[in-house]
C-alpha cells in the first residue's frame, strides 16, 4: 500500500515538473505578439501624430513609444526593404509616419496606391525624421 | 543624438562640396545575427535611415534599436530593456566617409572600404569595413557585411546566457538609395 502510495507521490511530482518545464519554454521562446490581436492605445491622425513628435519628442515617447496605435493618413510612399514592406504616410511636414508591413499583410501592400487614404495599426517605435511604426496591419 | 542633431548632421553631408550627387532612403535594412551551438539569433530593422553623397564620398546612417524585431518575443525585451538599454540609447548612428579605385559615380559594381564612427549604447569608436556600391541611373544599392563584439560598446551580457550569444556579432547592411 505504501509502495502504491510513493509511486503516485513520485508519477504525481513527474507530471508537474514536466509541465512546469514545459510552460517554461513555451514562454522562453513564444514569438511576438501579433499586433492584430492587440487593443490600441489610441487612434490618431498622421499629421497629428507627426505634429505631436516635432513640437515635443518626449511627450510624444510618453504618449506613444511602445504602444499599439491605430493611424489614418494617406499614402506618400511605399516599398519594399529586404524581406520587408513598408508603406510612408504624409503628414504635411518634412517628414512622415514610417510603416513597417507585417509579412502577413505584405501582400495587401501591392493594392495600395499613392495618395490612397489608409488606416495602419502598429507599435511605435519612435521618432527619427518619420515617426516610425513596426509590425504594421492594414486595417480595412 | 537627438532629433535636431541628426538633421543638422544630415544638412552637413548634404551642403558640404560641389556638386553634389546626394541620395537617401528612410526604409534601409540593417540585421544582426548570432549563432551559437545552443542558439541562433537574428534580428532585422528595416527602417534604417542612410544618406550618402557620391562626390563628396561621405555618408552617414541612424536607426532606431526599437526597430530591430526578433523572432522571439523575449529574446526583444531583453535586447530593448538589458542590453542596449534603448529607453536611453533610443538611436544607433554611423558617420563617414568612402573610397575606393577609378570613379565611384560611374555606373556598376565599385568595391570600396568605409571609415568611421558607430555610436552604440552611448559609446563611439572607430569602424572600417568593405562595402560594395551598385551605382545605377536614379538609384544606389550599398552593402555590407561586418562584425561586431557587444563588450566594445559597453554592452553586457549577463552570464547566465552567455552561452547562447555569440561573442562576435554579424552584421550585415543592404540601402537602396534614391537621389534626394
Amino acid at each position: 500500500m505504501m509502495k502504491k502510495k510513493r509511486f503516485l507521490f513520485l508519477l504525481l511530482a513527474i507530471i508537474a515538473v514536466a509541465l512546469g518545464l514545459a510552460f517554461a519554454l513555451h514562454y522562453i521562446n513564444r514569438p511576438p505578439e501579433n499586433v492584430a490581436d492587440m487593443a490600441a492605445v489610441a487612434e490618431i491622425q498622421a499629421d497629428s501624430l507627426y505634429a505631436t513628435y516635432l513640437s515635443q519628442e518626449r511627450r510624444g515617447d510618453s504618449l506613444y513609444l511602445n504602444k499599439i496605435l491605430i493611424v489614418t493618413g494617406t499614402v506618400q510612399q511605399k516599398g519594399r526593404s529586404g524581406p520587408h514592406f513598408f508603406i510612408i504616410l504624409s503628414t504635411g511636414g518634412q517628414g512622415g509616419i514610417n510603416c513597417e508591413i507585417n509579412s502577413a499583410d505584405s501582400s495587401e501592400v501591392a493594392n495600395i496606391t499613392t495618395h490612397q487614404p489608409v488606416k495602419i495599426k502598429g507599435r511605435c517605435t519612435g521618432f527619427l525624421m518619420d515617426v516610425n511604426l513596426t509590425d504594421g496591419v492594414l486595417i480595412k | 543624438m537627438d532629433r535636431k542633431l541628426l538633421w543638422l548632421l544630415f544638412f552637413m553631408v548634404l551642403s558640404l562640396g560641389g556638386t553634389s550627387q546626394v541620395y537617401f532612403t528612410r526604409n534601409g535594412f540593417t540585421g544582426f545575427y548570432s549563432k551559437t551551438p545552443f542558439e541562433d539569433i537574428a534580428a532585422e530593422n528595416s527602417q534604417v535611415y542612410a544618406v550618402l553623397d557620391l562626390a563628396n564620398k561621405k555618408l552617414a546612417f541612424a536607426m532606431l534599436l526599437r526597430g530591430f524585431q526578433f523572432r522571439k518575443e523575449l529574446m526583444q525585451e531583453h535586447f530593448n530593456e538589458e542590453y542596449v538599454e534603448s529607453d536611453h540609447y533610443p538611436k544607433a548612428e554611423f558617420t563617414g566617409t568612402f573610397t575606393g579605385p577609378g570613379n565611384l559615380t560611374d555606373p556598376g559594381s565599385h568595391s570600396i572600404e568605409v571609415t568611421g564612427v558607430l555610436t552604440l549604447h552611448g559609446v563611439s569608436r572607430p569602424l572600417s569595413t568593405p562595402a560594395e556600391l551598385i551605382i545605377m541611373p536614379g538609384k544606389v544599392t550599398a552593402t555590407a557585411n561586418f562584425d561586431l563584439t557587444p563588450g566594445d560598446f559597453n554592452i553586457k551580457i549577463p552570464s547566465v546566457v552567455r552561452y547562447k550569444i555569440a561573442s562576435v556579432i554579424h552584421v550585415k547592411v543592404n540601402a537602396q538609395l534614391f537621389p534626394r
